[in-house]
């Protein structure tokens, strides 16, 4: 795969999009001209209305017999007008009054003799002058109401709190800020998504099956470039037309609600708009894979199609089915949970809501971060595979995007990149989805019960069904003797350093009490057995964790990039797959210390002892600190002392942890100096 | 619009590579330019059927040659064609072009190849200028080879009145000329064009013919698909019939008259389909 030629073909497809009127008037002429428009035209509009009401008396009409009495009470009201009517009732249904005061009984003869008069005001909810001629009433009533109380409280000689014995009041506690947050972050993430999907919707539709239609795709295809990479220069092209429009509204929008809204605020002190920056660019940020996930299922779809139209209907329902998950978060007290937060689309629109209430956390971004990229990743691959099938690219029947039988693969030594890419966003949706009620559930049971479930058991399964050698695509081999020192060389060094690691990943970012709290749940080391506990935290993670991502996930992007890529490349997919920001940067770190382990030694033993090792021992230390059964009280209280209590190892230790670590990478070296473990692809 | 037509003949004998063989009506004892061995290619119906498109074509097109496919609608020449230009890839069988296997390395076999067909189409938002610049950089030539490449090209063609205009505003012939600038920007080995002349007027259509047989004396190979015999008969030096995904018979024009005892491709064509029908019947 070229990136020259990918970058061509994206440059090419953004030039002929941007000179497509259908494009710019989706990417520029809603967000530049609609919503000030809109804004402008409805604030001023809500502005007017607002000030003819207020400046015009209501007319009331009174439903009794006794009308005069009632219409003493309201002579002196400002802004009301009481008027006969014949029929009230169709008087106001007509709009000729504004409210009707309808009295059952004798009004003189029931206050006198001290009963309650019942009086109820009929109104038109839907007319705004109705609704004012109803809170002028009330005012009006409410006063009327103290008055004849005094007079009844004088007659008795009893004060008025007597019959008042409570004083209710409300105050809402929310700023004026949040409860803005709230309206607009039930409004603007179903405006955002929205407006991503049709950002994505001409081009998706225009590169695919409208390139079919007027017969360029032949053209293109005659050329020496690989498919893959006409997906991509193409996919690259819609999701950046997808993001731009999507950035591009999400600018407008702010601009035009900061000018609108404050205008407005001059008038409703309830209004304060203040958005924090920090939850822009989160949103900014989740925005990408959102927009990235949206492309690539629009491009799956609209490729099926044999023209433009035919994709414009085929794409419709799936915009229009874009409203739903993306209006959960109008719906009142949806919010995100460890559920909600891998629904793909509704869990974007429902922490940008959190965002905007100032309820989000770095934990949340984070998870729905992940999970969309995972399902991104997934759509991307289904929109590859699709094209790669030339009777949907070439002939005029709509193809099946997914015929998948074993026999269309042929034998191979490693899986392909597209293939881990997969993997890797199943094996991570299963987590995501299976992991949290297995452990809820099971607790302890359910964290070794997920790694074999959710890790192990896909891996094999893919690599068996698309025929690729599991001793070779698993790197299982045994290591050159040498290469067991060098490992314990390596895991000695680096458990100290991973502990000092920690301990200054925990200064800067702690983790919440809850979410240690729930840690703590699982755990419970006063009553689970060590032996079930070194099952669940250092067996399973060793062997199933290794599998994937020192076995497949290695094995499938070794040679494909330089080794400075790939070692972080998988550790940082190793980190990505604890789904915690708490847990990623330390994660990430062993994950590199493990990979490099693996890609010098060509054997997967080797970080599963070394993942094995430092499991256990962190373990051990948990334990330790606690029950002097698992760690000679000497170290026990070392650790106490030093990282624990202080934060911090003494510089000797950490030196020699790094000294250990270094040497155990050079015996590897040596080790295998000049000869390089590698497989070919088949 | 006949000057042009003259421009473009004559331009296009100064433009490219020198031919690697001088070699005439398919007589070159040089390697074969396209080798295709037993092509068989095979389509899924809707309903879980399969259509055979193409049944075990064997042949080889030499340098110098223009080879005709000759055949009704859905004969299978288009699918045998975009086989040959590795846009399709066989069921069964192989090919190679220039010597490069299709299957093999599709990307590097069409670094040789100048596809041009009836669906092979130009980008209308693009000028044509721009239109040889993407193609261009997708077969890899430098950005100076491009430019340099396209003012002979634009010279040649005499395209200069609209060569910076947009495909779409472009008249049939003049966009048939962008597509022409496009398939030879690379200076292909062999030139395979499915139908070229279909639905162009007369003037536009003898431009074509004219910059086939050029081609041809330049040493290069064509594969040339249509279903006008006077064109089959005019221009080519082999003709493969082909019926219902079978090549019925190939050879040259003289040879297939004789052994059909026809004269001319219309009743020599209509003879060996009968033939075939008797045979399979």
């Amino acid at each position: 795969m070229q990136l020259k030629i990918i970058a061509t073909i994206f440059r090419k497809e953004m030039l002929d999009m941007l000179r497509d009127k259908r494009t710019l008037v989706a990417m520029l002429g809603i967000p530049i001209v609609l919503y000030p428009m809109l804004f402008i035209v409805g604030s001023q509009a809500f502005m007017v209305q607002q000030s003819r009401v207020e400046e015009t008396a209501s007319i009331i009409a009174i439903d009794n017999a006794d009308t005069n009495t009632v219409r003493a009470w309201l002579t002196d009201v400002e802004m009301v007008s009481v008027v006969s009517s014949s029929d009230p009732e169709a008087d106001l249904m007509s709009g000729q009054v504004d409210a009707v005061l309808a009295i059952n009984g004798e009004v003189n003869a029931t206050l006198a003799s001290g009963g309650t008069l019942p009086i109820e005001i009929r109104y038109d909810e839907s007319e705004g002058s109705s609704r004012e001629a109803v809170r002028r009433l009330i005012e009006a009533l409410n006063n009327q109401y103290d008055v004849l109380l005094d007079a009844r409280l004088e007659t008795v000689d009893i004060e008025k709190s007597f019959v008042d014995p409570l004083d209710i009041t409300r105050k809402n506690v929310a700023p004026p800020s949040k409860t803005t947050g709230m309206l607009l972050g039930s409004l603007l993430p179903l405006i955002m998504i929205v407006m991503v999907g049709v950002g994505a919707f001409y081009p998706a539709i225009d590169l695919t099956a409208g390139e079919k239609e007027r017969g360029t795709f032949e053209t293109l295809l005659s050329t020496p470039t690989r498919t893959i990479e006409i997906v991509y220069g193409k996919f690259l092209a819609v999701f950046a037309l997808a993001l731009l429009t999507g950035l591009l509204n999400l600018i407008s929008m702010v601009l035009t609600l900061y000018v609108q809204l404050n205008q407005l605020q001059q008038q409703m002190d309830f209004i304060v708009l203040r958005i924090d920056p920090r939850s822009i660019v989160a949103f900014v940020l989740v925005m990408i894979p959102l927009a990235f996930l949206i492309s690539a299922i629009m491009m799956s779809v609209a490729v099926l199609a044999r023209g433009f139209r035919e994709g414009q209907n085929m794409l419709t329902p799936f915009l229009m089915g874009l409203l739903f998950p993306a209006g959960l978060a109008a719906v009142p007290d949806a919010r995100l949970t460890s559920t909600t937060q891998f629904i793909p689309i509704a869990n974007v629109a429902l922490l940008f809501k959190d965002l905007m209430t100032d309820r989000g956390t770095l934990q949340d971004v984070f998870a729905v971060l992940m999970s969309t990229i995972a399902y991104a990743l997934l759509a991307l691959l289904l929109a590859s595979r699709i094209f790669q099938r030339e009777e949907v690219i070439l002939s005029e029947e709509r193809g099946i995007p997914f015929p998948f039988r074993r026999g269309n693969f042929k034998p191979q030594n490693v899986p392909t990149p597209g293939m881990v890419a997969f993997l890797f966003s199943i094996c991570m949706l299963l987590f995501f989805y299976g992991g949290t009620p297995l452990q809820a559930a099971l607790g302890i049971h359910g964290v070794y019960l997920n790694l074999w479930l959710m890790f192990l058991l896909p891996t094999i399964l893919l690599l068996v069904s698309t025929r690729v050698r599991l001793t070779t695509a698993l790197n299982i081999r045994a290591p050159r003797p040498l290469a067991w020192p060098a490992v314990f060389l390596v895991c000695a060094g680096w458990l100290v350093i991973v502990l000092q690691l920690g301990a200054w990943h925990d200064s800067l970012l702690p983790m919440p009490e809850m979410m240690v709290e729930e840690v703590n749940k699982i755990m419970q080391f006063d009553s689970i057995s060590i032996w079930i506990l070194l099952f669940a935290i250092a067996i399973s993670p060793a062997i199933c964790e290794e599998f994937l991502f020192r076995g497949a996930i290695l094995s499938g992007l070794r040679g494909k990039m330089p080794v400075w890529i790939l070692l972080p490349l998988v550790g940082m997919l190793f980190g990505a797959a604890h789904v915690s920001v708490y847990k990623f940067l330390v994660t990430s770190a062993s994950g590199v210390v493990l990979t490099y382990l693996v890609w010098r030694s060509g054997s997967i033993f080797t970080s599963m002892l070394a993942h094995a090792v430092i499991n256990a021992g962190l373990l051990l230390v948990q334990y330790g600190v606690t029950d002097d059964r698992y760690l000679p009280s000497e170290v026990s209280k070392f650790i106490q002392d030093t990282v624990i209590d202080q934060g911090q190892f003494p510089i000797w230790t950490l030196g020699l942890a790094t000294g250990s670590l270094v040497a155990g990478m050079i015996v590897m070296e040596i080790t295998h100096r000049g000869k390089p473990i590698t497989y070919s692809p088949d | 619009m006949l000057d042009s037509h003259k421009a473009m003949v004559t331009g296009l004998r100064t433009v490219g590579k020198e031919p690697p063989t001088a070699s005439q009506g398919g007589k070159s004892t040089a390697r074969p330019m396209i080798e295709a061995q037993s092509l068989r290619k095979v389509f899924g119906t809707p309903r879980g059927g399969e259509v055979v498109a193409v049944r075990d074509a064997t042949f080889t097109i030499n340098p110098g040659e223009i080879f005709g496919l000759l055949g009704p609608n859905g004969a299978g020449k288009t699918t045998l064609l975009r086989m040959l230009g590795t846009i399709i890839l066989p069921s069964s069988g192989t090919c190679t072009v220039a010597g490069v296997p299709t299957h093999e390395h599709p990307e590097e076999a069409r670094r040789h190849i100048g596809f041009l067909s009836g669906n092979t189409r130009l980008y209308g938002r693009l000028t044509g200028r721009e239109l040889l610049r993407y193609f261009g950089r997708l077969y890899d030539m430098a950005d100076d080879a491009i430019a340099a490449r396209t003012e002979e090209l634009t010279s040649v063609l005499a395209m200069g009145d609209f060569v910076d205009r947009r495909c779409d505003t472009l008249s049939t012939g003049q966009t048939q000329k962008v597509s022409i600038a496009r398939v030879i920007l690379h200076d292909p080995d062999v030139l395979i064009l499915d139908e070229p002349t279909l639905g162009l007027d007369i003037m536009t259509s003898r431009a074509i013919l004219d910059f086939i047989k050029d081609a041809r004396d330049r040493g290069r190979s064509i594969v040339f698909s249509t279903h006008y015999m006077s064109e089959a008969e005019l221009l080519c030096d082999r003709i493969a019939m082909i019926h219902q995904g079978a090549i019925l018979a190939l050879d040259t024009k003289e040879a297939l008259y004789a052994e059909t005892g026809t004269d001319n491709l219309k009743d020599a064509f209509l003879a060996l389909v009968d033939a075939a029908e008797a045979h399979a019947t």
